[in-house]
């Protein structure tokens, strides 16, 4: 737990001022970045590889393809993961894998030029549920420096009873669910048979349109380092703690799935220090950056550099449907209004498919109303 | 009242032995002729005693009798007296002495004639105490010339015009000297360590500024009596009270206001000095918008008394008292509850009793006990409640110490001593003060003992070569009760590594260490003007701060050392040569290297706050600091100032046994503190006796910082990601100071004199950067973040011109 320290530039404020200042990098080329976790939620259970990487003088993340990635158990059980075909790089357990709590994970990665990669076991802890979820609306949640103003966001948190006889650790993630009707666009062109196909007749920049065929929503999975630890508070009910933070954007409703993880110390120690590098590196008094250590390692070479953490959590949901059309104040934005291909005639102009998938679904989904 | 003269220089041979020995007796010699001195004020023709006179050739002289008399017995011939005293133009005579002689010296006052007075001990007894190598002095006057950022006169940042001391910056927690660590630094105010120097965040240091008498800084040789850090000492020393009359001291100004008092009680017996300084000016953040519900007070008082119980028997009892309070609008969360008031609440009680027994008039026993009290907290008022949970912490510190001090010849004089001194920290103590959803934690105190035994002497071996030298022994024991994780040492120690844990009970010892701490140092003076200076300290620290940033917060943690974390320990080498010209001109060259173990570093994200066992979360590696340091002073005349310059490098090494338990692949990194150039220039101009003008010019690198390796996307956020260490320098700092004093602008001798202090700080308004930091973007900056997905922010303090009026009077 790390007390906030930013309060000192607040207070010299009117002493001191920060300014943008151009980032220099000292790059190193080739680093590998292996993220992923073992849950006990079926289906949930991923891992991916990328090298961050100097193409033409940027800094670039590439996914690493035609790896080998096994989840071994403490009895010996490997759950080979197979790489995702739309997402290459993302290699993902079978649908019926689930982890097990009190059970211990790791992860075996070999890539395709022989380098061979090992994370340190993880024991899945006991799934912790949300014991209420509500919402608080925040006309001035952040200060938004491009347009000089506060921003309202709703504030959905979380209260929970935090078990005693044991240390637990905590993340969030949560998932937002919206109703689409378009389902797909086409630029400088028009969608026909399945496709976007280009016409000469129609400007690069124009973008079109198309409705969908049936009911769509869209799945919007956030990922967030938001941590908590309970070394101050075992065994109470923790109550207010922010699990989501939806920016008040539209006055579209929404659904938001809490994903409300227990995690390992070690997985937390990691998220902490990213999210200290990420985002409290500021400051008269800042932390002094640190390497990012996780727990992966080249077998053969252990003094090779991996970042990132493989970890075993459990996690649990809750859903709460937000609605947003009677929300106080005015949205950030203005509301997208779909530009669809010009009628001519009208009964030739395609409906597309909302194609199931990690991120759409066709099925109204539980909670929505 | 009657005071011994202490001699303050002779010449080596055997004869000047005999000679002084005699007169410190008081029998005269008959070829001699006595030459009888009076030193008054040339206004008043108040004797003032205490005046340090200097009869050259010979270096013969001492200090005035109360009465303002000195009486010395000289071989026929002549002679040139000079007198110097507080607050008086020095004053240099001629005399040709053939048969005995009456003279009476007037010193001029400097309220009616501006001329720099170095300021010189006025309490005898420290010119036994001043060693003769290896100190900066500061005087009250220099610090006073300076130009003060807000018109707040600083002890810390008038340091930091001398070479080998830096700072981070503006809001810089304490300073850092010839490269080290800001608590590698013993700062002592009358005897007692302070813990938080400093007032709002490092802007200001706590030492009452109108009773302050000198401040040295020992960086080179440190006297043996002193132990416990590994970089240099810093001792602020209060005034010793000796009015002969009420004398007020008080000034107005933007940040604070003071008003300090000296007066006897007991005439000849006992004097008091009070020195209170406030700061609650903060009403003015009403009218800015960002810090309208912000508070911010602070306020230091110091309570001096002298009392000369007996002709032989001197004390000296000195409270000290500082306080910060500062409320901020700040949405913080702790544990399960949320507060949007951080209020910090820092205070420092510190006390000390020194007893000055005068055994004969070349030996006297000095005993001081000690206490220091430190307590910083933070309160956190729950928000929708009255309750409030406090975060707090304390390290106590008391010693006491005796020492015989000897003057065993005119040209040897030796002291020798025992400390004991007693650490107790508590690290953290969480109250939730009603506050449902936290937890309450007490953090087991931790207490640890040291013991030193010293012995120093400075010797005059000839005409030209002077030694001063002294050992140190220190033991250490860290006492029950604690609970100790032990840990398999196969592994580098981490959570994962621990193998059990071990009670101790109360009084048993978990741990020692301990060691021999030479100091040696000596001086050839080459001829009249050319001085060469050697000087060897080796020392011990066994109390740190731990802080994962560049300068510590007033609540970072105290830490005494403990089986795993060792104490730290350096040696220093220095030498130096030293010329002086005519015209009040002086040359310094001076170069030294430091070598320090077991410094400390943090392992990544390094958290302490409450944290049981921080073992896990500190590493230890080498130190090496080097550096030249040029200095060119002129100390007379009515133009007077320095000028110096410093190449310095500081490079640390931590290489642990794996990738996490090393620092930058574990080569060696330059420290946080590594500035290769630095320049600093103070010229004052008195134009007339009622002006003063000075000017104060630094320059100097930019401090290391870290810029990433690269960036990677975990989770969707950009993370910048580091594994180098001060891989960057931020750029250069450089700053002109301008101060205007207008005194006494009747020019006549009152009672009161009042003068105005007009500072410009930073003059051109250079925007120095304090830190630079890697963040989320924010939008609207497109043109210099590039196609980073991160943005880069530098932050500075005081980026525009700070103009200042102040007020101060003096009424006797």
């Amino acid at each position: 737990m790390r007390f906030p320290v930013v309060y000192i530039t607040v207070f010299l404020g009117t002493l001191g001022c920060v300014d943008p200042y151009q980032p220099a990098y000292h790059h190193l080329d080739k680093l590998l970045i292996i993220q992923g976790r073992a849950t006990d939620r079926a289906g949930d259970t991923e891992v991916s590889i990328n090298e961050s990487t100097l193409l033409l003088g940027s800094y670039v993340s590439r996914p690493i393809s035609g790896a080998v990635a096994i989840i071994v158990d403490d009895q010996g059980g490997q759950t080979p993961l197979m790489e995702d075909p739309e997402f290459p790089g993302t290699y993902r357990a079978p649908e019926v894998f689930a982890g097990i709590t009190g059970r211990s994970y790791q992860l075996e990665v070999t890539l395709s030029d022989g380098r061979r990669y090992a994370s340190t076991p993880e024991q899945l802890p006991t799934g912790i549920p949300v014991d209420s979820l509500y919402v608080v609306f925040d006309p001035e949640n952040r200060y938004n420096e491009q347009r000089e103003e506060f921003t309202a966001s709703h504030r959905i948190l979380v209260d929970w009873r935090d078990p005693r006889d044991q240390v637990n650790f905590y993340q969030w993630r949560y998932r937002i669910f919206r109703e689409e009707i378009v389902c797909t666009s086409c630029d400088g062109g028009v969608y026909r048979d399945g496709s976007c196909q280009d016409r000469d007749s129609i400007p690069a920049d124009v973008r079109y349109d198309y409705l969908c065929n049936g009911p769509c929503w869209s799945i919007t999975p956030v990922n967030t380092t938001n941590v908590f630890s309970d070394e101050l508070v075992n065994g109470q009910t923790v109550r207010g703690k922010e699990a989501a933070n939806i920016l008040f954007e539209s006055r579209k409703n929404l659904l938001v799935e809490i994903n409300q993880y227990t995690i390992t110390s070690g997985q937390y120690k990691f998220n902490r220090l990213l999210t200290e590098l990420a985002l409290e590196s500021g400051g008269l008094n800042a932390t002094l950056p640190g390497s990012i250590v996780g727990n992966i390692s080249n077998v053969q070479d252990p003094e090779e550099i991996v970042i990132g953490f493989f970890g075993a959590s459990a996690r649990r949901d809750r859903r709460i449907f937000l609605r947003r059309t009677d929300t106080e104040g005015t949205p950030t934005g203005e509301g997208y209004t779909p530009k669809l291909e010009p009628p001519s005639p009208p009964e030739n102009i395609p409906r597309a498919p909302c194609t199931e998938s990690l991120y759409r679904t066709t099925q109204k989904p539980e909670g929505w109303r | 009242m009657k005071s011994t003269p202490y001699y303050i220089g002779h010449t080596g041979s055997l004869l000047w032995l005999f000679l002084f020995l005699i007169f410190g007796k008081g029998i005269a010699i008959a070829q001699d002729h006595r030459l009888s001195l009076s030193v008054q004020d040339a206004e008043t023709g108040t004797p003032l005693g205490l005046a340090t006179v200097l009869i050259q050739p010979g270096e013969r002289g001492g200090v005035t009798r109360t009465d303002g008399t000195l009486g010395v017995d000289l071989p026929a011939g002549e002679y040139e007296i000079s007198v110097n005293f507080l607050g008086y133009r020095e004053s240099i005579r001629r005399v040709t002495l053939n048969e005995p002689l009456s003279l009476t010296i007037k010193l001029e006052s400097t309220a009616t004639g501006l001329e720099t007075v170095e300021v010189v001990g006025n309490d005898a007894s420290d010119l036994l105490e001043r060693p003769l190598l290896g100190v900066q002095r500061l005087s009250k006057k220099q610090l006073d010339e300076l130009p003060a950022v807000l018109g707040e006169t600083d002890v810390l940042k008038g340091l930091q015009m001398l070479p080998g001391v830096g700072s981070a910056g503006e809001a810089s927690n304490g300073i850092s000297v010839r490269g080290g660590s800001i608590d590698q630094n013993l700062v002592l105010l009358d005897h007692v360590p302070v813990f938080n120097p400093t007032h709002l965040f490092g802007l200001f240091s706590v030492f009452p500024p109108d009773g302050i008498r000198s401040a040295d800084l020992y960086q080179g040789n440190v006297p043996a009596r002193f132990g416990g850090r590994v970089a240099s000492v810093l001792d602020v020393r209060m005034k010793s009270p000796s009015a002969e009359g009420l004398e007020l001291q008080g000034g107005v100004g933007l940040i604070s206001n003071r008003l300090s008092l000296e007066a006897p009680i007991v005439r000849d017996k006992l004097y008091i000095l009070g020195a209170v300084r406030l700061g609650l000016n903060d009403f003015w953040f009403d009218v800015i918008e960002q810090l309208k519900d912000t508070r911010a007070n602070f306020g230091d008082a110091l309570l001096k008394l002298r009392w000369q119980a007996a002709e032989q028997h001197l004390f000296h009892l000195t409270g000290f008292y500082s306080r910060d309070y500062y409320q901020i609008d700040l949405i913080s969360r702790l544990a399960g509850f949320t507060s949007d008031k951080n209020i910090y609440d820092y205070e420092t009680l510190n006390g000390s009793l020194d007893w000055h027994y005068t055994l004969n008039d070349r030996t006297y026993l000095q005993t001081v006990l000690a206490s220091a009290d430190y307590t910083p907290s933070i309160r956190l008022p729950e928000t929708g409640t009255a309750k409030e949970a406090v975060l707090s912490s304390s390290i106590l510190y008391h010693s006491l110490q005796t020492s015989l001090h000897h003057r065993a010849a005119p040209n040897l004089q030796w002291s020798g001593g025992v400390q004991l001194i007693r650490y107790q920290s508590r690290p953290g103590t969480l109250h939730p003060g009603g506050v449902t959803s936290v937890n309450a934690v007490a953090l087991p105190a931790e207490t640890a003992y040291e013991t030193a035994v010293y012995l120093e002497g400075e010797w005059e071996a000839g005409e030209h070569l002077s030694i001063s030298t002294g050992l140190r022994y220190g033991h250490y024991f860290q006492m029950g009760p604690l609970t100790v994780r032990t840990y398999d040492h196969a592994k580098p120690l981490g959570d994962d590594s621990v193998t059990g844990q071990q009670e101790y009970n109360r009084g048993a010892v978990i741990t020692t260490y301990g060691g021999w701490e030479p100091r040696f140092g000596l001086r050839w003076q080459a001829t009249e003007r050319l001085t060469l200076k050697a000087a060897y300290s080796a020392n011990r620290q066994y109390l740190q701060n731990i802080f994962n940033a560049t300068t510590p917060l007033p609540t970072s943690r105290w830490k005494t050392a403990d089986q795993h974390i060792r104490p730290q320990s350096s040696h220093l080498v220095s030498a130096g040569v030293f010329y002086t010209a005519g015209s009040g001109y002086e040359l310094g060259v001076e170069a030294y290297f430091r070598h320090t173990r077991d410094l400390l570093e943090y392992k990544p994200g390094a958290e302490f706050l409450l944290k049981k066992f921080v073992e896990t979360e500190l590493l230890q590696g080498e130190g090496r600091a080097f550096g030249l340091e040029f200095s060119l002073r002129k100390t007379a005349g009515r133009n007077t100032g320095w000028f110096n310059y410093t190449f310095s490098r500081v490079f640390n090494q931590v290489s642990g046994a794996d990738f996490s338990n090393r620092i930058n692949q574990g080569e060696w990194y330059p420290g946080n503190f590594d500035r290769p150039h630095t320049l600093n220039a103070v010229y004052t101009v008195a134009g007339n006796p009622h002006h003063t003008l000075s000017l104060n010019f630094t320059m100097s690198s930019g401090r290391p910082y870290t810029i990433p390796n690269g960036f990677v996307e975990i989770d969707d956020v950009g993370v910048p990601v580091f594994f180098e260490r001060n891989n960057a320098r931020i750029p250069a700092y450089h700053r002109l100071d301008f101060s205007w004093k207008i005194l006494n602008p009747g020019m006549r001798k009152r009672r009161w004199t009042g003068e105005w202090i007009f500072t410009v700080y930073n003059l051109y308004g250079r925007k120095n950067a304090y830190n630079i930091y890697y963040g989320p973007r924010t939008g609207g900056y497109g043109q210099i973040f590039g196609n980073s997905p991160i943005g880069a922010y530098r932050i500075s303090i005081f980026g525009a011109p700070i103009v200042s009026l102040s007020y101060q009077f003096k009424f006797r």
